[in-house]
């Protein structure tokens, strides 16, 4: 179908028969700024060729610092950007062939689509044929064929998220970045894009690193993602491994919302034990390696949570104190006598009697579905003083 | 509780307007032509008045009405070498102002908003004195025995005092100062409105940064050199005081010739066929210039 992108001769085909991205390691990527102030500490993330990457986080984790480290917008302190092998870190940025999607698109406004998309090509000096088609096969990926003449401003904001696609897909760049490009559309339009996006990807086999500080997208998109706060990655895995297994509480709280159980280590009978300091103990699995009087922390998903009759493994009883209706699910907060606060999410399958404030309910989880948090590391404590990156220049 | 769903009524009769919204509409109606008659008003007096009387004027001798006036303004050579003089100085002080204004505002867009504020008064301070002052101080910098030649002349670059005043060079100094402010100001505002990721994209898509500058800053940045120099160079082909002062024989401008007509000569009917004459050309000029550049970019319509 989109044989401009497998015919490409610079680079080997892949197994699946499609031109390969390249394989892109960041080693121990660093930015500091006046001397102080750590915008990005020791990145380091190995992207296998066709991977799709999000860094993930809130503002001022450093994502977007690291981006543009890529880019060649932010020049690092220290450490290496390799594309296949070799070190882009200090190069200047229109000789790093790196495409970008910026976050309002940076479309050029005196520029019809097609020159927008020609850009590229022109700045690279190719013929007026492979322009002409290469500017066409592209924009019937993104499917827009018919708007090669329109001007930007012309465009609706999802076809002008497709046009910068489709001007940073056009001269077959080994690496594809995105800095937050569904920020500015609606949400309808930005599900439909996070899917169109990740096909568009798939499709090309481009290795892309996407920068976003909204979960649910990182969670669609990604094949795998980097949890960054304060300039440091704080997970680097794949959506399921985060979510299920997040390493602390950054990761658990900020991909999903967790409830969060904390106390020490005990064992009673054989069965090892969280012990909160109110005295209320839950049994615990996965505890291995550590000891007795240990401090230890678990997350708990809201929605392996059940106020239901069913079978479990962890029974508690409290009294609802808020009970937050979205439709699909309904929240509820309940009381528990010790004083922890639990947030139950239940799916609203219409079978459920209606429940009151105040009410007494019980609440039921498996052991499994606790999740034991790693003690903060001191390292990463270190960065908690790391100020929020300067504001991207509008 | 029981939940409420009504019926859509496909009938119009609730689409009844309010009398009271009626009433609304009429008041703000009438409180727009208020403002606008104010405006019209002023205009009538201060504009249209006194350029019609002008040109009114400009076709009478005597009290009876002629073209003589125009014809000898196109037949004698001397007005038409004064309306090229006019034209000339007016381009090269718009080119010297743009060569010299486009850089400094290009400076003034790129720094921190809060340098920003300091250097565009820095730019606007000239604005604050008399531009009479202004031009007295040239004079003194550069006539003969000025501090431009002493300082010329203790280096050893020259062992003459350097003839910098009554001729171009003196008109051109002294109107470029006074107009610079007038290039700057639409070129800045133009350049900030210019999204600095629009070059970031340019440079990664493989533009050096003189090609993004070239194919992506400058042509943006239009806009700002249309209205920029239009506005010097209608204000440069009216100056007065600069070139009488500090311009020679050879650099007399039009805005002189009216005043010597109107002060010496006392023939007022002749000055105003020049003034008029200035007037038309101004407005073919700029009308040429708009079909050029298109009106809507000296008008900021096009982004």
């Amino acid at each position: 179908m989109f044989s401009f992108f497998r015919s490409n001769g610079d680079r080997d085909l892949g197994p699946s028969g499609k031109a390969g991205g390249a394989r892109l390691q960041l080693i121990d990527l660093t930015k500091v700024y006046d001397e102080s102030v750590i915008a990005a500490d020791k990145v380091s993330i190995d992207i296998e060729p066709g991977e799709f990457i999000t860094l993930l986080g809130p503002s001022g984790s450093g994502k977007t610092t690291t981006l543009m480290m890529i880019a060649g917008f932010v020049i690092p302190t220290s450490g290496e950007v390799l594309v296949e092998g070799e070190d882009i870190a200090f190069r200047p940025p229109h000789k790093r062939n790196v495409g970008m999607v910026f976050q309002n698109y940076a479309l050029f406004p005196h520029m019809t689509v097609a020159e927008n998309v020609a850009f590229p090509l022109k700045m690279r000096s190719w013929s007026r044929a492979d322009t002409e088609n290469a500017v066409n096969e592209v924009l019937r990926l993104v499917r827009l064929p018919d708007h090669a003449d329109r001007y930007p401003r012309q465009l609706s904001g999802g076809q002008q998220q497709r046009i910068a696609l489709a001007r940073a897909l056009v001269f077959r760049p080994p690496v594809l970045l995105m800095d937050e490009p569904l920020g500015a559309l609606d949400k309808k339009l930005r599900e439909e894009m996070q899917l169109e996006i990740k096909h568009i990807q798939q499709e090309t086999n481009i290795t892309t690193v996407y920068v976003t500080h909204d979960q649910g997208e990182a969670l669609t998109m990604s094949d795998r993602i980097a949890v960054m706060q304060d300039g440091w990655v704080e997970q680097l895995g794949s959506p399921t491994e985060l979510y299920e297994r997040p390493v602390n509480k950054f990761v658990a709280d900020f991909i999903g919302e967790s409830n969060f159980i904390s106390g020490t280590l005990t064992t009673d009978e054989g069965t090892p034990k969280l012990k909160t300091e109110s005295g209320w103990s839950v049994p615990l699995a996965g505890a291995e390696g550590r000891s007795d009087g240990d401090p230890i922390e678990v997350a708990l998903r809201p929605e392996r949570l059940s106020l239901g009759d069913r079978n479990a493994e962890v029974e508690v009883t409290g009294t609802i104190d808020e009970i937050i209706y979205f439709g699909e699910t309904t929240k509820t907060r309940v009381n528990l006598p010790n004083g922890q606060q639990l947030v139950v999410k239940e799916q609203n399958l219409g079978t459920d009697r209606e429940m009151q404030r105040g009410e007494e309910v019980t609440v039921r989880w498996n052991i499994n579905d606790m999740v034991i948090l790693r003690d903060d590391l001191p390292e990463s404590a270190a960065h908690q003083e790391a100020e929020p990156e300067p504001a991207k220049t509008a | 509780m029981a939940s409420i769903a009504r019926e859509r009524d496909p009938g119009s009769s609730h689409y009844q307007p309010d009398p009271r919204l009626q009433r609304l509409h009429r008041r703000q109606l009438l409180s727009h032509l208020g403002l606008l008659a104010l405006a019209v008003t002023l205009l009538a007096v201060l504009f249209v008045y006194p350029i019609s009387r002008i040109i009114y004027t400009s076709f009478l001798i005597d009290g009876s009405f002629s073209l003589d006036h125009y014809r000898r303004i196109i037949e004698v050579d001397a007005y038409i070498r004064v309306l090229r003089t006019t034209l000339t100085i007016g381009f090269q002080v718009t080119l010297i102002c743009l060569l010299l204004g486009y850089p400094l505002a290009y400076f003034l867009a790129s720094v921190p908003t809060r340098w920003q504020r300091i250097l565009i008064i820095l730019v606007l301070v000239p604005f604050w004195t008399s531009f009479l002052v202004r031009t007295y101080a040239w004079m003194v910098l550069l006539q003969r025995r000025g501090v431009v030649n002493d300082w010329l002349m203790s280096l050893g670059l020259t062992s003459e005092p350097v003839q910098m005043m009554y001729n171009r060079m003196g008109v051109l100094v002294g109107m470029v100062h006074v107009m610079l402010p007038f290039m700057v100001l639409p070129l800045f505002a133009v350049m900030i409105g210019i999204d600095r990721n629009l070059i970031r994209a340019a440079q990664n898509l493989g533009a050096s940064p003189f090609q993004a500058f070239r194919r992506v800053f400058l042509p943006l940045s239009l806009p700002g050199i249309a209205a920029g120099s239009i506005l010097v160079f209608i204000l440069s082909i009216g100056f007065y005081i600069t070139p009488a002062l500090m311009g020679g024989r050879q650099d007399t401008m039009i805005a002189q010739l009216i005043e010597a007509q109107v002060r010496d000569r006392l023939n007022w009917e002749f000055a105003t066929a020049i003034a008029t004459f200035l007037l038309i050309v101004t407005v073919i000029i700029v009308a040429v210039y708009n079909r050029i550049l298109g009106t809507e970019r000296v008008f900021g319509e096009d982004r």
